[in-house]
């Protein structure tokens, strides 16, 4: 196995858009979701 | 046949560009974490 340095640094701003696009993208649609359980309910 | 060697080449997807990259990840993940809850929000909103 045989491998190089990175082609291209990651910068402290890319890392932070990164993990925080991870983080919304799996917390938003749930936590709007649950939040929202009990108007689902009455409706429903 | 020859195939093109290297990082990257030999994946169903392309990583040339991080941020299109990162998009994608997340409609892939995201979509698949979203949908069990979206299913409950459906059967709860049903009559």
């Amino acid at each position: 196995v045989h491998s190089m340095p990175p082609e291209q640094k990651l910068g402290v701003l890319e890392l932070a858009i990164g993990f925080t696009s991870c983080l919304v993208t799996f917390l938003l649609p749930a936590g709007w979701i649950l939040s929202h359980l009990d108007s689902y309910k009455k409706r429903g | 046949s020859h195939y093109e060697e290297g990082p990257g080449k030999n994946l169903p997807f392309s990583v040339e560009n991080k941020w299109r990259l990162l998009a994608m990840m997340c409609l892939y993940f995201g979509s698949a974490f979203a949908t069990p809850f979206l299913i409950l929000r459906h059967q709860l909103l049903k009559k």
